[in-house]
Parts: C-alpha cells; structure tokens; sequence
C-alpha cells in the first residue's frame, strides 16, 4: 500500500486538522428548507391563480350588459398576480434544481409538475373563497390592481339613467323590497309585473343586486324595477356561497336578460 | 494504519468521518486525476492547480456528510472539482480558455471513433487539430467534451458531476460534437 503522503495530501490533513465535517442534521435541514421554500412558492402562485380565475369569472358581473365594454378593462387583469405568479414560479423551479436530487428532472417536467399543481391549488384557493379575499386585499392595498366592486359600481350605481346596485335590506315581497345603494341610502322598490314571483323569492337577505327600471323620486328614493339580478361575485368560498337553487335560478334568468332588457325599455324611456 | 487500497471509495467516506487520516487516502486517489481535470478546464499555472484541489478536498471533507450514497464518489468530488474550478476563475474575472488539452493516444482514439475522423497519414498532426478545436469550443461545451472524452465519463456520470438532467447531457454532447466536427472540416480533418 501505499501509505506516502504526497505535499498535497500534507497540506490537505493540515488544513482540515481543526475542521469538522458539517453535521447531517445541517444537510437534512438545508434540503428540506428548499422543498419547503419551493412549497411556498408553489402555495403564492396558486393564490394569484385564485385571484386570476375571481376575476375572470367575475369581470361579466362587474359590467353591464348592454354597454360597450369599457375602456379599463384592464382592471379585470390581475396584473400584480400575474407577475407574482410568474416571479414565484421561477423561484419554485430554481429551489427545486437546487434540492440535492433536483438537477435529475428535466426543465419541461419540473415546470409542468409545477404548473399543475399551482393550478390545483389555486382552483382549491378559489372554490374556498381565498381568491375573493386576496382580491379585496390586493384591490384595496396593492398598487396596479384595478377594483372590480369599484368597477361594477360605476356600471351599476347611476339611479338617474334607471340603474340601481344595491343590497337587500329586508326579505322581499311580491309588494317590494328595501334596498341599501353604496352610499348606504335606504331606496324603497316597487317590482313592475315583468319581475316574476319566482324571481323576487330567490333573493336573499344581504343579496348584493342590480336592478334596472326606473327612479321615480329621487328625494323620496323610490324605485320601479322591471328586472332584478344578483350581482354576487362568484367564488366567495363557503361563507359568500348563496344557496344552490337560488344561484341555478340566477344562471336561469342570466339566459333571459336581454329579452328582459327589452322589456324594460318602455319603462325606463 | 491498515491496507488502505482494499477500501471502496465510499468506505473511506464512512472511515474518514470516524478518523481524518482516512481522507488521506481519498486525497491521494484523486489528486492526479482530479489536477489532470482541472488543468483541462482552463488555462491555469501549477501553484493555482494545487490552490484548487487544496480547496476541493477540503470542501469535500467538510462536506462528506452530504455525499449521496446512490452516486459515485468519483461523480460528486468531480462536481465539486468542476464547481470550485469555475469559481476560480469567476473570482478572477476570467472566463476559462482552452488551453495545453492534454490527450494520450487513447483519448485520441476515442474521440477520433465517435466522430468518425478519418486517419490521415500524419496521426500527429490529426491530435494537434484535434486539441486544439476542443480547447476552441465555448466553455459548456468544452467541459462536457472533455469529461466525457478525456475522462471517460458514462453519460450518468455527465449528469451526476454537471447536475443536468440526462436529456440536456444528451442534446449538450452532440451540440458540442456538431461544433467539433465542423470545426475539424474547417481544418482539413476529413470525416
């Protein structure tokens, strides 16, 4: 054998005479500090995906039909999520190479396996009403996210040209119904006969609604409604969710809006 | 000490854990061919070769427990060889140059088999080009020609040292073998 130190191998013993090996515990914990620094950016992304898919479900109940669509509808674009979502996706792949086994995936598996599961999750996020929260969050304190209720109030809220947005103060009645507006006046509405029964019954307590007809006294705050539609943005989660006849009534009458838009235009002229 | 020389590399890893002077052995295993690696990556002088591979065994030491036991030994010192090469010279602000591609006859013949270079009568002047083409190729390229054609590494052993997939190892070597034999053509070489 051969038991010769080289001047290498002489160095090296001396350099390494006072070190110790790193513990596994410290290669163990680094390791797994990555999947989980991985696992976080997966769980980021999958909530800008939550908040993507709230707004494209929701942009069509923020507008108005009937009217062109509106110069900032890139308020319906999520920007700052997209980007995040992005950002977080890169760091994701880069965290996941840098595990110990990482570099052994290809670039197109780990991004697919990647993609994937942020969008499991983020439809998961969505469904438990995370998408909506976030949203409210990021409208209110993210800069470059437009605000959907802002939108759909300016679409919906201008009771002179026979447009009323409002919730619902009282359990409604064939007779009628109170509805708070967003400057929380209190307008009486009366339903005109092309609002059917089934319609005013599916509406709930709270129920955020639009209405269309017309303002019979702006001082009095009266309103004639000839049609009425929830204006509930979808995804609320568990808390927000309205009960399933009444949202599949919703979806029902969505079918017959236009037909109804018509008829109200006798009454709103 | 007893006969070192009966131990796999991997059960020096474990004995060197429990005692420095096994690592020794380690050291003394690889330090030529490890010095052979490093002086084929890049233009560097003796004293810089010995900095480096100081360095590499000493990385490797504080590093052993984190060798993976389902590589080879040879495959990750090689990585952490390359690595720390690469940071030598990104310490110096220098991109690595090929440079004095030390090839024997074999290597010679196994780089000539797998690009199909045709013998020419002057088997001298036919090694000539081919160092220097190599030393010519950009670095990603460089550096997978030559483990794999100057250290006769498998192409599990590319993926393991350069941390690629095995696919990217794939599509690199014949990327770079497409660079080598039209720089060969472009030189006379004919294949």
């Amino acid at each position: 054998m051969n038991n010769e130190h080289s001047s290498l191998t002489e160095k090296v013993l001396a350099g390494i005479e006072h070190t110790t090996p790193r513990s596994r515990e410290y290669f163990v914990l680094r390791n797994s500090g990555l999947w989980l620094l991985a696992a976080l950016s997966i769980i980021v992304g999958a909530l800008a995906i939550a908040s993507v898919i709230f707004r494209l479900v929701n942009v069509g109940v923020a507008l108005r039909p009937g009217l062109p669509a509106p110069g900032p509808l890139l308020v319906a674009i999520p920007f700052v999520w997209i980007a995040l979502m992005l950002a977080f996706g890169v760091l994701a792949y880069r965290e996941i190479r840098s595990t110990k086994r990482g570099y052994k995936y290809e670039f197109s598996t780990v991004m697919l396996m990647l993609l994937l599961a942020t969008v499991a999750l983020g439809i998961v996020f969505y469904t438990s009403g995370l998408g909506f929260a976030l949203d409210r969050f990021a409208a209110r304190h993210l800069p470059f996210t437009g605000d959907l209720e802002e939108l759909q109030q300016s679409r919906w809220f201008q009771p002179s040209e026979g447009y009323l947005l409002g919730t619902i103060q009282e359990d409604p009645t064939s007779g009628g119904v109170k509805v708070a507006d967003p400057t929380h006046t209190v307008w009486q509405v009366q339903f005109a006969d092309t609002v059917v029964a089934r319609q005013i019954e599916s509406l709930d307590e709270g129920e955020r609604v639009g209405l269309l007809g017309r303002a019979l006294d702006a001082v009095q705050h009266t309103f004639l409604a000839c049609d009425v539609r929830s204006l509930e943005f979808g995804g609320r989660g568990v808390m927000g969710a309205r009960p399933m006849g009444a949202r599949m009534h919703a979806a029902g009458e969505r079918l017959i809006q236009q037909e109804r838009i018509n008829e109200c235009a006798g009454i709103t002229e | 000490m007893s006969d070192l020389t009966i131990h796999t590399d991997e059960e020096l890893v474990g004995l060197s854990l429990e005692h420095k002077r096994y690592f020794g052995e380690l050291v003394r295993r690889y330090e030529h061919k490890l010095g052979a690696y490093v002086r084929r990556l890049g233009q560097l002088s003796a004293e810089d070769v010995e900095d480096v591979l100081q360095n590499v065994f000493i990385k490797v030491y504080q590093n052993l427990n984190d060798f993976d036991r389902s590589l080879s030994f040879s495959s990750w010192i090689y990585r952490i060889a390359h690595n720390e090469t690469m940071s030598f010279f990104r310490g110096r602000r220098v991109r690595p140059q090929g440079h004095k591609v030390y090839m024997t006859s074999e290597m010679f013949e196994n780089i000539a088999s797998d690009l199909n270079v045709v013998r020419e009568s002057e088997k001298r002047y036919d090694e000539r080009v081919v160092k220097e083409c190599v030393a010519a190729l950009p670095e990603a390229y460089r550096e997978i020609v030559i483990l794999k054609y100057f250290e006769n590494k498998s192409y599990q052993e590319l993926s393991d040292i350069l941390a690629l997939p095995p696919g990217t190892v794939a599509t690199r070597l014949n990327r770079a073998k497409a660079r080598l034999r039209s720089a060969l053509h472009t030189k006379g070489i004919t294949i």
